[in-house]
């Protein structure tokens, strides 16, 4: 049986705000053809992350107006909680941001937006398609083995490969890009629908306890999602991942339990989600640069993701557009070099906020962090 | 040059994978085999389902074999073309009611559809014209030479012939457009695919043998073979038949009485097939049987029913309470003792109600042991010709006799009876009884009337042979003249999920021999006494409510109908934390199979997410470890129920009993978003344009990655 073989400039792994991003800047700025390929069929939930205005910079350079968005894709969030540091509640904004007025992403309209506008400027895209194999030939080019569940496996040849797989970054992994773990933080969550007629306001609320922090926000489709972050062996150890443990610590809560009176549970079981912070080497392989969490993944208390995904995607966009030109590793060298400084940042920020809480000195938890 | 087609009648079976297919086992309880998109055999199984949980098609190999046993395929030297022909059928919608053992001509003419005034399906059709439409009929499909694929859908119907496909829109279910497909491999070699387990009607279902309105893809059909020859060999015609049936769920395991020995024995009583066995009418008691042949593997099945029901006398039963291999007259006493637990035939022809098969127990004084096998038969159900527990078929039986009288040998090198293994194999993984109806074919495969040989189908007019006709509705082809396609499923229930659903198990009344079910009448009487205490008045009221149901007479004992096929105690098999959580359950602890699925439309809907019954320890023999595998947890939620909900005292809730179901709910979450859905959709019919799929739509099949567990 003969393979069908496509080819292409630029093959993106992981149709996210990164795989979107760095596709609309090629698209925009090069004459390279672009493919994207995503796992999902886009109907998982994604989760909703505070956002600063200087998104609509990156926007704005991906040629997308914030009027293009559907009505509902930003909510401006305010009237944030915090029990962090002390008993008493104070408003997040005192404590961890560092710009002023932030929103709240609808995640399904702004990512169904982003893969719009890429299939729309010429992007294909390959949705419910896994990579099976990634082969880096002679001439420099990779070949990638695809599968699809209905269509079956195809290759596609591509001049240049992009991870941006999120926090698996399962390209960096299966080449053997080297990455450094900082913690193994985890999210133990679980999603509540509001029940009719009753009404919540867009807020956060964040509560330390021993074992982490509790995360709490109405998403904009009358659902809450409430997430419990902890270290993975603390977690293993007190089997915070169970729903007997998860809902008995999310009792002795001081507000989160009542934010949740009037809500029913979607989720049959707690799910539990990889938030570690790490970084890893992109200019590790020739013709190859991760971006967004692939690149670095940030603690969900620095609300930096989807920042740094969309930034990074278009800075990564540049260098590829002149690579495919003059070939320049040394270009590459530079990206990391951004992404190692940003992440260095991002380090001092991340201790400062999880300095500010000594309640738990005992704890192994919030120790590491201190 | 003598050539044959085998398996003389091959079995394949359903699948609602749309890509993924495997190939049907070539021995009695082995399992499956992989294939590649062109029906090319590859080793054995690795998943039974496709990365998306559901089941992969299981299709019939069917080969050209010389006498001398040398296989005849394109690549042989003198072969020009091998041209292939299968007409597939389902006549179930058009056929009788089922109604148990009535209409079965083994039991007399008066046992006749029309003297036991057995109703149709679908009654209110009455002209012949308008039943024909009833029947599933897509016509003959040819096909030759190599990779080469054609559909039994409506796009490929033969110039002229009169086809009948159901209405493309049902109520429940999903309507029928196809039953199947036919496949050559690299060697010209034909694979038969069956249909992918739709079934559609418009009436809710509410009984084991199906509702009127519905269709399913089940069918059957004879199997055509030209060869041509490039020397002077004339050119060869062949005949075969293919059964399709409902997925085989266990398929290591192994039925007590096969269709393979229900064929064997038609073919010693009727077509002089093992003529030193039996001869003018009777069995020949100087017949040597062979232990390791005819007696050990309905021992061994007898025993490997615990892993999928609760038969703890039939484990006690295999276990070497003596040696069964030796036949000394000094071991007489032992084999004797041990057939006598051994339930004798009921004699069809005999009016009597007292037949042995009506008897539960053995007794002896006080004590009592049930007679083996201790299983359903073939009407356990109905009051009319009345079956109620299973015995070995005739042959079987007399092959025990001549064990117990030490006219036997055991010799693992025996001569092998005058069937070839594949022959054997195909129909050895059907259940052969009892049949009521049956998993994949029923009664009518006991009359020698459908043979033209042993395990040979005899075929009514043969290739092309209603071209012209189509294929008749009301025609009893028990009563002689040959089968028509679509004739050996058409008994069965309608669809077949129902009776799979309800029937494993069975209650059965062991007190009386001419009743299984009565109708129980229920008085309730409610008196309301007022009195006024001043006045003395009195006022009183008497209320009578009378409830009325048919059900199994009392006492009933606890009995299995084909676990093998349709399994029932299972061990949970999920070892890693994960699937657990997803299962709710430990590893080892034995289940019912089908929890969670709680009803007909369920069992429609949701069949494919039942588990392979596998054993885990394959590669010794001897040391059996079964346990679910595959089952699709993700779709059942789960509760504890405590006892208080129901008898309304909170201190029962101490105590809980599991509850599985499906949550609708969940599932329409997970398709929040329908432009989600839509978004996909366009993605991927723009992104794949280019791209084309050889070999139609048939993907490859996956690779051995994951793990089976």
């Amino acid at each position: 049986m003969t393979v069908q073989t496509l080819t292409t400039d630029v093959l993106i792994v992981g149709g996210g705000p990164a795989g979107t991003s760095a596709a609309l800047s090629l698209l925009n700025y090069s004459d390279a053809t672009v493919m994207i390929v995503e796992q999902s069929d886009y109907n998982n939930t994604r989760v909703g992350e505070h956002i600063s205005s200087s998104l609509f910079d990156i926007l704005k350079y991906l040629k997308i107006n914030k009027d293009d968005f559907e009505p509902g894709s930003f909510i401006p969030s305010y009237g944030n909680t915090a029990y962090w540091g002390s008993n008493q509640p104070t408003s997040t904004e005192s404590i961890f941001t560092v710009e002023t007025s932030t929103f709240q992403l609808d995640r399904d309209k702004f990512d169904f937006k982003l893969v719009e506008q890429v299939a729309e400027r010429g992007g294909i895209v390959f949705p419910r398609t896994k990579c099976l194999n990634y082969l880096f030939l002679e001439n420099n080019e990779w070949e990638i083995t695809l599968k699809h569940p209905e269509k079956g496996e195809f290759t596609v040849l591509a001049k240049y490969l992009i991870d941006a797989t999120g926090r698996q970054a399962s390209v960096c992994r299966q080449i053997g890009a080297p990455s450094t773990k900082i913690d193994s933080l985890m999210g133990v969550g679980a999603f509540f629908k509001i029940k009719e007629g009753h009404k919540l306001n867009q807020n956060q609320v964040l509560e330390t306890n021993e074992f982490g922090w509790w995360y709490n926000a109405v998403l904009p489709d009358k659902t809450i999602v409430t997430t419990l972050f902890s270290d993975a062996d603390i977690i293993s150890e007190y089997k915070l991942n169970q729903n007997d443990t998860w809902y008995d610590l999310l009792q002795s809560t001081n507000l989160i339990k009542h934010k949740l009176k009037d809500t029913l549970s979607l989720s049959k079981k707690v799910w539990v989600r990889n938030a570690c912070t790490q970084i890893s080497d992109s200019s590790f392989h020739n013709n190859f640069i991760a971006i967004g969490d692939a690149a670095s993944s940030f603690d969900p208390i620095s609300s930096m993701g989807i920042g740094f995904a969309m930034s990074s995607a278009c800075n990564a966009a540049r260098i590829i557009k002149h690579q495919l030109l003059e070939k320049d590793p040394k270009r590459v060298v530079s990206y990391q070099k951004d992404v190692s400084n940003n992440f260095d940042n991002y380090l001092r920020i991340r201790k400062q906020f999880y300095q500010q809480e000594k309640r738990w000195s005992s704890s192994i938890f919030w120790k590491r962090r201190n | 040059m003598n050539l044959k087609i085998s398996p003389s009648v091959g079995v394949a079976r359903l699948g609602n994978s749309p890509q993924q297919f495997c190939l049907s086992p070539d021995t009695i309880g082995g399992l499956p085999f992989e294939a590649d998109a062109f029906g090319n055999k590859k080793g054995t199984i690795i998943q039974f389902k496709d990365d998306s949980g559901q089941v992969r098609r299981q299709g019939q190999l069917f080969k050209i074999f010389n006498e001398d046993g040398t296989e005849i395929t394109l690549e042989s030297t003198n072969v020009n073309s091998i041209v292939w022909t299968a007409h597939l059928a389902n006549k179930k919608a058009a056929w009788y009611q089922y109604s148990e053992l009535e209409g079965n001509l083994l039991y007399g003419n008066e046992n006749s559809y029309s003297n036991r005034k057995v109703p149709f399906r679908n009654p209110e059709i009455t002209d012949e014209k308008n039943r024909q439409q009833l029947i599933i009929d897509p016509g003959p499909r040819t096909i030759s030479g190599v990779r080469q694929s054609i559909g039994f859908d409506e796009n490929n119907v033969p110039a002229g012939y009169p086809s009948s496909y159901p209405p493309n829109e049902v109520d429940y279910g999903s309507s029928i457009t196809t039953l199947g497909d036919l496949l050559t491999d690299d060697e010209g070699r034909l694979i038969v695919l069956g249909g992918y387990g739709h079934a559609g009607g418009n009436e809710p279902l509410t009984s084991y043998g199906g509702s009127n309105t519905w269709h399913d893809d089940i069918s059957d059909g004879p199997v055509y073979c030209t060869i041509t020859f490039n020397d002077n060999t004339p050119t060869v015609e062949l005949q075969a038949w293919v059964i399709v049936g409902s997925p085989d769920f266990a398929p290591e395991i192994v039925n007590i009485s096969t269709l393979s020995d229900s064929m064997f024995d038609v073919g010693v009583r009727k077509f002089n097939l093992v003529p030193e066995m039996f001869a003018d009418g009777d069995y020949l008691p100087s017949y040597v049987a062979n232990y390791q042949r005819d007696i050990l593997p309905i021992i061994k099945r007898l025993g490997a029913y615990q892993w999928v029901s609760n038969v703890q006398s039939m484990m006690a039963f295999t276990s070497n309470v003596f040696d069964f291999s030796d036949p000394s007259e000094t071991n007489k006493a032992n084999r004797t003792n041990y057939f006598s637990y051994f339930r004798k035939a009921n004699d069809k022809l005999n009016p009597s109600p007292n037949q042995p098969q009506e008897k539960l127990f053995k007794e002896n004084g006080s004590d009592i042991f049930p007679m083996m096998p201790l299983n359903s038969g073939s009407n356990s159900v109905s009051n009319e010709t009345i079956e109620k527990f299973l015995a070995l078929n005739e042959t079987q039986l007399f092959l025990f006799e001549q064990w117990v009288n030490g006219n036997f040998v055991n010799n693992p090198q025996f001569t092998p009876y005058a069937i070839s293994e594949i022959d054997m194999a195909s129909v050895g993984n059907c259940v052969g009884l009892p049949m009521c109806p049956g998993i994949e074919v029923t009664w009518s495969l006991q009359n020698e009337n459908i043979y033209s040989a042993p395990y040979i189908i005899s075929d009514q007019k043969g290739k092309n042979g209603y071209n012209t006709t189509g294929l008749t509705p009301s025609r009893d082809e028990c009563e002689g003249g040959g089968c028509e396609p679509g004739d050996l499923t058409k008994r069965m229930a309608c669809p077949w999920q129902a009776d799979f659903f309800q029937c494993t198990i069975q209650y059965i009344n062991f007190s009386d021999p001419e009743i299984n079910k009565d109708t129980r009448l229920q008085t309730d009487t409610l008196v309301t006494k007022k009195t006024w205490q001043q006045s003395g008045a009195e006022y009183s009221s008497t209320e009578v409510t009378t409830t009325e149901s048919k059900e199994p007479l009392p006492p009933s004992y606890y009995t299995y109908w084909w676990p093998p096929q349709s399994p029932w105690d299972v061990l949970s098999g999920e070892l890693t934390l994960e699937k657990q959580q997803e299962s709710y359950l430990p590893a080892g602890q034995q289940m019912n199979y089908a929890r969670g699925i709680n009803s007909f439309t369920q069992m429609v809907e949701h069949w494919s997410a039942l588990a392979f019954i596998r054993n885990n320890n394959a590669q010794d023999q001897g040391f059996p470890y079964f346990t679910e595998t595959e089952r699709n947890n993700e779709l059942f939620s789960f509760k504890e129920v405590g006892i208080g909900t129901i008898s309304g005292n909170s201190e029962d809730n101490e105590t809980t009993i599991p509850v599985f179901f499906i949550e609708e709910n969940s599932e329409k979450i997970k398709e929040k978003s329908e432009r989600a859905k839509k978004m996909v959709a366009f993605l991927e019919k723009r992104a794949f344009k280019s791209i084309k799929i050889s070999g139609k739509t048939l993907g490859t099949p996956r690779s051995g990655t994951r793990s089976r567990r």
